[in-house]
């Protein structure tokens, strides 16, 4: 500021020019390739939130599924081989272990019983004889 | 919501019971420790009893007399208490003696607190004794008073015997009504059914006599209600040799329901 002269006719010697940079014009994409970016941003983002949802348990509308048609069975199903096996089988436990216990007890009953019996004691003590 | 409380309550309640049964079977054997330093005190308290009226039948003074009165006075003191102690200890047995119904577990108990009453207040009464003769008075009171004593005391010892085999009783026909159920339900064919049917008859059988030997033990032992009238040893003796053939019987009736048991599973 200092060197700028009242006279506005003199240049300043020590000052270069100021020469404007050219703009560079903008390159810009192709629209069909904008266009394929933008689907597939679409379609990512589409599976990132499906995946999202999907991994927290959020009801996800069910597929139809064909009516079951369902038959009512005309007489009381009789238990397979298995399931009768089963039911046998926990019987068999229950009466064993009853079994058991009865023959622990009647093995371990014990009728002496001696330190039931009462003592023996000198009832007749006088002291005049 | 109320079976899992149901749960938990049961959780909790099955170590408390645990606990008090172990506890009462503690005192049991606390109580029976007791009885037997109660009976070691007495035997030795008898010897000085002895000992001191040996020397007063020989020499007749006063030191003697003087010294026969204060032996005479623990040794009666003291077989009170070994009396008392075993009361207490046939109480405490009574109340853990499995399959003893609840009637005769609150007669009982009470008759033999009565007694345990009787000899506290005897024993007291012993020490307010300044001569001899009524030393003398008081041990005859307590004589006659032991009669009861005994009675009671087989009495509940009769009872505790019965509960033994009532208890092993509901065992047995626990196993007998479920192996009928079994053998109903599953109906298995076995290759001699006339053997079952005699080997079921057989158990229901034995177990009618076992339940009638019962019967005529319980008889027994109500006798002794009336110390004065029965001989309390006898007596005691008859019904225990029906106590134990009421058993007997219990365990045919068993040995023929394993047999039927062993057929069903070699079916």
């Amino acid at each position: 500021m200092n060197n700028i002269s009242v006279d506005n006719s003199v240049m300043i010697e020590n000052d270069a020019p100021i020469i404007p940079q050219e703009e560079k014009p903008l390159k810009t994409l192709p629209m069909p390739l904008l266009i394929a970016f933008g689907v597939l941003g679409v379609l990512f983002i589409g599976i990132i939130l499906v995946l999202t949802f999907s991994s927290k348990g959020t009801p996800v509308a069910p597929t139809p599924t064909p009516p079951i048609i369902k038959q009512l069975p005309t007489s009381t199903p009789s238990p397979t081989i298995s399931t009768r096996k089963i039911a046998t089988n926990s019987a068999l436990q229950a009466l064993f272990d009853v079994e058991s216990s009865a023959s622990s007890i009647l093995n371990q009953t014990d009728f002496t019983e001696q330190k039931l019996i009462p003592p023996q004691l000198d009832m007749s003590i006088s002291f005049d004889k | 919501m109320k079976k899992i409380l149901l749960v938990l309550l049961f959780l909790i309640a099955l170590p408390i019971n645990h606990r008090y049964a172990l506890a009462a079977e503690q005192n049991v054997d606390q109580g029976y420790i007791s009885y037997l330093t109660a009976l070691d005190v007495y035997r030795l308290s008898h010897q000085d009893y002895e000992t001191a009226k040996a020397a007063y039948l020989q020499y007749k003074t006063p030191t003697s007399q003087q010294d026969l009165l204060k032996r005479g006075k623990k040794v009666l003191a003291d077989r009170d208490e070994v009396l008392i102690n075993y009361l207490n200890f046939l109480l405490l047995r009574l109340v853990i003696s499995p399959g003893v119904n609840y009637p005769d577990q609150t007669v009982f108990q009470s008759k033999i607190k009565v007694e345990i009453q009787y000899y506290t207040n005897h024993e007291n009464s012993v020490n307010a004794v300044f001569n001899l003769d009524d030393l003398t008075k008081k041990s005859q009171e307590a004589q006659k008073q032991y009669q009861t004593t005994l009675a009671v005391a087989n009495y509940v010892i009769g009872i505790i015997l019965i509960g033994k085999t009532d208890y092993a009783f509901s065992q047995v026909e626990q196993f007998a009504n479920l192996l009928e159920t079994y053998t109903v339900s599953n109906s298995i064919s076995d290759r001699d059914p006339g053997l079952i049917v005699r080997w079921t008859l057989e158990a229901k059988n034995n177990q009618l006599l076992s339940r009638n030997k019962v019967n005529e033990a319980r008889t027994k032992f109500d006798k002794l209600a009336s110390s004065y009238t029965v001989d309390v040893a006898s007596t005691f003796n008859d019904g225990k040799m029906n106590v134990l053939q009421s058993f007997q019987y219990l365990r045919t009736q068993y040995t023929f329901l394993k047999q039927i048991l062993e057929t069903q599973i070699n079916e």
